[in-house]
């Protein structure tokens, strides 16, 4: 660790003298559509650590990419386009309407400076998906995009618990995507294989699924054939796409966008395959959908009655080894509902009801933990939503049972108590024998069960050029967990500052504490044992016209009662170059890291080619280097490519100072063809 | 002699509330106490941005008379309560106050009464110095006393940013003699930020010999003319709480409630009479 702590004061060192040696710049207040999504990405890379099987659901990108390039023309667009912008809560959705029906339309896109509670960090961040005046494509001017992307690893175990000479295909990935659209149609088709994967299933590839879409046609807003995806009240009965989770963005704590979408991503598991209608009128919103899919799960047989059930349901989409393969979508899973929604602003109601239906029984397993819950070949669940919102206040919540009526309550306020200060709230109480499947909500757990618990965020403006961030989640969890033998209880505090001076200029810090409870071992006794882990992270991002730097530093400690204190390291320098009149752009980051062990190990987002996710978790010591890619090859043709090394070491017992090196090595390439 | 008109007087007090008092002293009262903050703030020269029981150097730029009493119940358990009584008045030659603290936890009680002496030195900063005795009594071993002190600064930064430091016990550097039982020696860091008048964010470090550094943040909320709410969270036991208080014209009553993860709610009563609406 003495090296790494060189490092680390170094880096500490730059920190400072960068900010010393910085001056004010008052031209702060210049938007710009290529604002740096360094915030945003953290954003991401927060919620995905909850939840890293949302790592292949790409569906938000796919969505930027679009209002990119068909922007939302906010003189004319209702309350269900901005909502597609996760960036904007409630409280400001409401009063721009407010505004634009009081002042009327708008003449440049500076007069959003001027809507109550929208603060210039906000339009940065939505300026490169809205104006004032947009051509929309019409049904003559489709667009249709073809994506090719291929993969390598020579080492997959970083990903994966079982060694690559357990696969039966090889280790390359593959991904290929159409999609067809226009003002009235939208089409789309996805065939992918993990690494490991043989091509044996249908067309060759391990995953695949395609969508046909229509908009407004006679009483309907829209109708999918295909793969869809249901989001709807505050996911705890279902929201298959991805959605912020505890992190930076405390006023994002509200799940809202489209109730009904198309599913076109590499995921294999957050989505429903078969019809979905939505049909809408001024106040009311009805959404029906069927679905009948495959899906993978792990058959036991009971030897007395010699039936066949499953435990667990295979979220992670792999099919590499004999055995995952001959298991692969061994189950089929139907599923039919309803939502019907009542929105007249400023209040919304709406109401859901879910049936699922399993090819194979369901048998939770015996494990106390796990003794709560109820099995069956049907599932179903109920719920009610609402959100209302008064001047500076917001509330929203859902309430679902599901068919034992076992119940899951989450209700939030967002209270805007100063135009500098924004406080939310969550409280949430979850039965330890709820159940339901598709679920992602704000809270704790990865599954939507067992957990009662309040957050508060609070986030100050105190000028323009700072933003403090701070959030305290209260959580217990009344029954046993994995690995948790007893009722317990944990707290999470997180701060976080930034400044940002200039456009140019951005440092963050922040801080972050997690109280937890394991079993451990202490005095040769099993027992409930106390875990802390403190997260620091500081990070300095400089935009320049042709080049862009950010050094990124995180220091953990982790500490389990009866155990040593593990520690761990990492910095990043990340460069990116971008010629404004070249057709290609580089990215590149070398990283040192060293890291006491796999329970602290540090996660990074890295950015990768358009589209792909990369969430890297880091342990052990070694060096990181990866670059990045873009080419546009003409107006058709894009091309993009990453390598990736990290050298990762491991220490001689004896001689501690001898480190042995191992490469890691990992390529991407992609093409897209636009026409 | 006053010390014991005032003890009596919270005792009846207290039994018009329907609380039972009790003792024990240090931690105490301040969740509850976070309510009469409302009324401080009001009635002060500058905005108030700390309780007294926080710093005592808040009360330098108070103005008028002020009584309350605060309860809260321990834990929900009936045997460990704990209250606070505070008189505020201001003279031409600063600001006197006479704060108890009471506690009671199974035998062991404490009462803790003060008198405290606060001053600007400028139109910006106050200081204060509070000299208290601790009489801790232990059913059927007896009654021990110990001198309890505060020291206490603040300083209004500007109007929206103040910051302020009290040392508790100040005396244990002047003791010899280190023993275990001596009052520990408690440093207090504030600093509260005032976007507008209706609101307050406040953050509190707190570092006591022996003990790790707790940190308390909170926000102060006034929705109505007469409506105040709070709420916030405090390292120490990992509690959250929140507050909501009614002003009507002289008197202000609040209720306020602390979650602990481990021994769950924390009831708490307060009235506050201010004579004069000044």
């Amino acid at each position: 660790m003495n090296s790494a702590l060189r490092v680390t004061i170094r880096i500490l060192f730059f920190f400072i003298f960068s900010i010393l040696l910085h001056k004010q710049n008052a031209n702060a207040q210049i938007l710009d559509s290529t604002e740096s999504s360094t915030m945003e990405e953290m954003a991401i890379e927060d919620a995905l650590l909850l939840e890293d099987t949302r790592l292949e659901d790409d569906e938000w990108l796919q969505r930027k990419e679009t209002l990119k390039k068909n922007k939302i023309n906010l003189n004319t667009c209702d309350a269900n386009a901005l909502k597609q912008l996760p960036l904007l809560n409630e409280i400001q959705i409401r009063s721009f309407f407010h505004y634009r029906s009081t002042v009327g339309s708008f003449i440049s896109i500076y007069e959003l400076q001027s809507i109550p509670y929208w603060d210039l960090n906000t339009i940065k961040k939505i300026v490169p998906f809205v104006d004032v005046q947009t051509k929309t494509i019409t049904s003559n001017n489709y667009r249709q995009t073809l994506l090719l992307r291929t993969g390598w690893s020579n080492n997959n175990s970083i990903d994966s618990t079982i060694p690559s000479a357990y696969w039966e295909g090889s280790a390359q990935r593959v991904m290929m995507r159409y999609t067809y659209q226009n003002q009235k149609w939208q089409a789309g088709f996805v065939a992918e294989k993990d690494a490991g994967e043989p091509f044996k299933s249908t067309l060759g590839f391990d995953h695949t699924c395609f969508h046909a879409m229509i908009n407004k046609l006679g009483p309907f807003e829209k109708i999918i054939v295909g793969d869809y995806t249901i989001n709807a009240g505050q996911g705890l009965m279902q929201w298959q796409n991805f959605a912020l989770g505890k992190g930076a963005e405390i006023t994002n704590v509200e799940r809202t966008g489209s109730t009904l979408r198309p599913y076109n991503s590499s995921g294999e598991f957050f989505f429903y395959r078969g019809i979905a209608t939505q049909w809408q009128s001024p106040f009311f919103t009805v959404t029906a959908y069927a679905s009948q899919r495959k899906l993978t799960v792990t058959p036991y047989e009971d030897t007395l009655t010699g039936k066949t059930f499953f435990t667990s349901i295979n979220t992670s989409g792999y099919h590499r080894t004999t055995l995952e393969i001959e298991q692969r979508n061994n189950n089929t899973l139907q599923s039919g509902g309803f939502i019907m929604q009542y929105d007249n602003n400023p209040f919304s109601i709406g109401a859901q009801t879910l049936l699922h239906n399993w090819s194979m029984l369901y048998q939770p397993q015996k494990e106390p933990y796990q003794l709560p819950l109820t099995g069956g070949r049907r599932m179903m669940n109920t719920s009610v939503f609402y959100n209302y919102t008064w001047r500076n206040y917001h509330v929203f919540g859902e309430a679902a049972v599901d068919k034992e009526f076992n119940h899951a309550i989450l209700q939030g306020a967002l209270i805007s108590v100063d135009k500098k200060v924004d406080i939310s709230l969550v409280y949430r109480n979850i039965q330890p024998s709820y159940q339901a499947i598709f679920t992602n909500a704000f809270i704790t757990s990865t599954n939507v069960q067992n957990e009662n618990g309040l957050y508060i965020g609070l986030q100050i403006k105190p000028i323009t050029s700072i933003r403090i961030v701070a959030f305290a989640d209260r959580i217990t969890y009344p029954w046993l967990r994995y690995q948790v033998d007893a009722p317990s209880n944990a707290q999470d505090y997180f701060i976080q500052v930034e400044y940002k001076p200039r456009k140019t200029l951005e440092w963050m810090m922040r801080y972050r504490k997690t109280n937890n409870m394991k079993n451990g071992i202490v005095d040769d006794k099993t027992r409930l044992t106390q875990i802390q882990q403190d997260q620091w992270r500081c990070q300095l991002s400089i935009d320049g016209d042709l080049i862009s730097f950010l050094v990124r530093c995180d220091i953990n400690q982790f500490y389990q009662e009866g155990n040593a204190t593990q520690t761990g390291m990492s910095t990043f320098f990340n460069a990116s170059l971008h010629f404004p009149h070249k057709p290609w752009a580089l990215q590149t980051q070398l990283g040192y890291y060293d890291i006491d062990s796999y329970v602290n190990r540090i996660y990074s987002f890295e950015q990768d080619v358009l589209y792909k996710n990369t969430l890297t978790g880091l342990w052990g010591a070694g060096w990181r280097f990866y670059v990045n890619g873009k080419y546009v090859l003409n107006k058709h043709i894009t091309l993009f490519a990453k390598i990736g090394s990290t050298q990762q070491s491991t220490k001689d017992d004896k001689n501690p100072f001898f480190r042995q090196y191992k490469n890691m090595l990992e390529y991407t390439a992609q093409a897209i063809f636009s026409f | 002699m006053i010390i014991h008109i005032l003890y009596r007087t919270c005792f009846l007090l207290m039994l018009f509330l329907g609380v039972y008092i009790s003792t024990q002293a240090q931690n105490t009262g301040q969740i509850v106490s976070t309510i009469a903050f409302s009324t401080l703030r009001e009635k002060a020269e500058h905005n108030t941005p700390f309780d007294i029981l926080i710093n005592p150097a808040t009360a330098s730029f108070f103005k008028g008379f002020s009584v309350g009493v605060c309860s809260e119940q321990k834990w929900g358990l009936k045997k460990m309560l704990s209250a606070n009584v505070s008189t505020i008045w201001a003279t031409k030659n600063g600001t006197w106050a006479i704060p108890i603290y009471i506690n009671k936890a199974g035998s062991l009680s404490n009462t803790t009464p003060s008198l405290l002496y606060a001053r600007k030195v400028s139109s910006t900063i106050g200081l204060a110095m509070q000299v208290g005795c601790d009489i801790q009594q232990i059913e059927k071993y007896g009654t021990q006393k110990y001198i309890d002190t505060k020291l206490g600064i603040v300083a209004h930064a500007t109007p929206q940013l103040h910051v302020g430091v009290s040392i508790h016990n100040v005396q244990f550097l002047l003791q010899k003699e280190k023993l275990a039982t001596n009052k520990p020696l408690s440093v207090s860091y504030q600093i509260a930020y005032e976007p507008s008048k209706l609101v307050v964010l406040q953050m509190i470090a707190q570092k006591q010999q022996h003990q790790d550094v707790q940190l308390s943040a909170g926000i102060y909320y006034r929705l109505h003319r007469s409506l105040e709410i709070s709420m916030g969270v405090n390292t120490e036991g990992n509690q959250f709480w929140g507050s909501g208080s009614f002003i009507w014209k002289n008197v202000q009553l609040g209720v306020s409630t602390t979650l602990h993860p481990q021994l769950g709610i924390t009831p708490g009563l307060c009235l506050i009479y201010n004579p004069k609406n000044n």
